[in-house]
């Protein structure tokens, strides 16, 4: 899956979780503070895309740094796909 | 705080439930059921099989802590004011005949929901060390809740379920050998420092709003960061010397927020029990304990923070100090 791909079943996702349609997302923007999500809606989010893409969540690797952006949190799916790639 | 703890008694009752068919019969979506099981970490949830009371289990408990000996004061922190109403106004007097505790005075805490217990310890110090106490005095903590009795109360959204269970442990001034009336039971713990925190933003507890309840988390965060640093320095420690956490078991993903924030490494955060036994309000910091010293993995000498989070909210730290018993040696 490339990185549009993603970011399209991000923007999806985050307007099912904030239950409003957001046409588009971009990299920088926030996930506390641009979007108002917490930290439960966030995993609530990651939850939906190991449905919805066979993300696999490890939780023990979920820090801060994973929560700050839309581009963060690709960042985050992108590594996933590919460690189950190897 | 010149007061010490007796082995905690933990008395859980005869049935488990998964916590994912409290959370389904509450209504809750796929993917907060799903977050609970696989972020949280929370499997089950134990329960009063038919039959059984809550009354049973705190006199079980009580019992157990008392070892035989007598204690001048009981204490019981508790969350939910089911006490007042399926325990019953006669509970206490019920309570003290079940204990042999005839002419000891018993009082309920319950105004800081599950600090309850551990702020108990503090109120259990200022009483052992009133004017005209006896040095031998001991005073009753007991602790828990029956979940169970609505899934409304037991359920705090995103967050944690809670279920059934009883603790007991004794504070005295000084421990003796037991076994004995008018005697005192051994110290296993000695208590060396606690730091309490609340903020009354939180105020309406589970009326709370989505935005509040988000905030509350990220608050909470900070208070038991907070406390457990203020405890640990109060004790002559750090928190990064700390050798365990005792910790409240609302969920797994919290305390892994906590290791992050404190540096603090998980593997010293004692959630064994998190999966099988989950949250059970103000008892899961001493239940903690009492798992960790029955395993063998406490050692004389080693500092526990023992902490507890309550909506409102209240954060309560408390450190101890795992003491020798006398067929335990002292390690270097």
């Amino acid at each position: 899956m490339d990185r549009t791909e993603i970011t399209e079943h991000l923007r999806a996702a985050l307007s099912a979780v904030l239950n409003k349609d957001l046409p588009e997302v971009s990299p920088e923007m926030r996930l506390f503070e641009d979007l108002a999500l917490d930290s439960t809606s966030v995993i609530e989010l990651l939850m939906s895309l190991e449905d919805a893409i066979g993300l696999e969540v490890d939780p023990d690797e979920l820090g801060p740094d994973v929560f700050r952006t839309v581009g963060s949190l690709a960042d985050y799916i992108e590594a996933g796909f590919a460690r189950t790639a190897v | 705080m010149s007061v010490g703890l007796s082995r905690v008694a933990v008395r859980l009752p005869g049935g488990t439930e998964p916590v994912d068919d409290v959370l389904a019969r509450i209504g809750c979506g796929a993917m907060e059921r799903k977050m609970f099981s696989r972020v949280y970490g929370l499997r089950d949830s134990p329960v009063l099989a038919r039959g059984e009371r809550m009354e049973d289990l705190l006199a079980a408990a009580g019992r157990g802590a008392l070892a035989g000996t007598t204690a001048s004061l009981v204490l019981y922190g508790h969350t939910l004011h089911m006490a007042q109403h399926d325990l019953g106004g006669d509970f206490p007097d019920r309570l003290r005949d079940r204990l042999g505790l005839h002419g000891s005075r018993f009082f309920g805490l319950s105004h800081v929901n599950c600090v309850s217990v551990l702020r108990g310890v503090e109120y259990a110090r200022r009483y052992l060390h009133r004017p005209g106490a006896g040095p031998g005095e001991q005073v009753l903590l007991l602790g828990g809740d029956q979940g169970s009795i609505s899934d409304v109360a037991r359920y705090i959204k995103g967050t944690t379920v809670s279920g059934d269970g009883a603790v007991g442990v004794l504070v005295n001034r000084t421990g003796g050998t037991g076994g004995t009336r008018g005697a005192t039971v051994p110290q296993r713990y000695r208590c060396l420092a606690a730091a309490g925190a609340r903020d009354a933003r939180f105020h309406r507890n589970l009326r709370m709003t989505a935005e509040e309840l988000a905030a509350f988390g990220r608050a909470c965060s900070d208070l038991v960061a907070g406390t457990v640093r203020r405890a640990a320095e109060a004790s002559g420690g750090s928190a990064e010397r700390l050798d365990w956490v005792m910790p409240h078991f609302s969920n797994r993903m919290f305390w892994r927020s906590f290791s992050r924030t404190t540096g603090i490494p998980a593997d010293r955060i004692c959630l064994d029990l998190l999966p099988e036994r989950g949250h059970n309000f103000g008892g899961d910091a001493l239940m903690a304990l009492e798992h960790a010293d029955n395993a063998g993995r406490l050692r004389p000498g080693d500092r526990c923070v023992l902490v507890a989070i309550g909506q409102g909210a209240y954060v309560q730290s408390l450190v101890v100090e795992v003491l020798a018993e006398r067929d335990e040696g002292a390690q270097p």
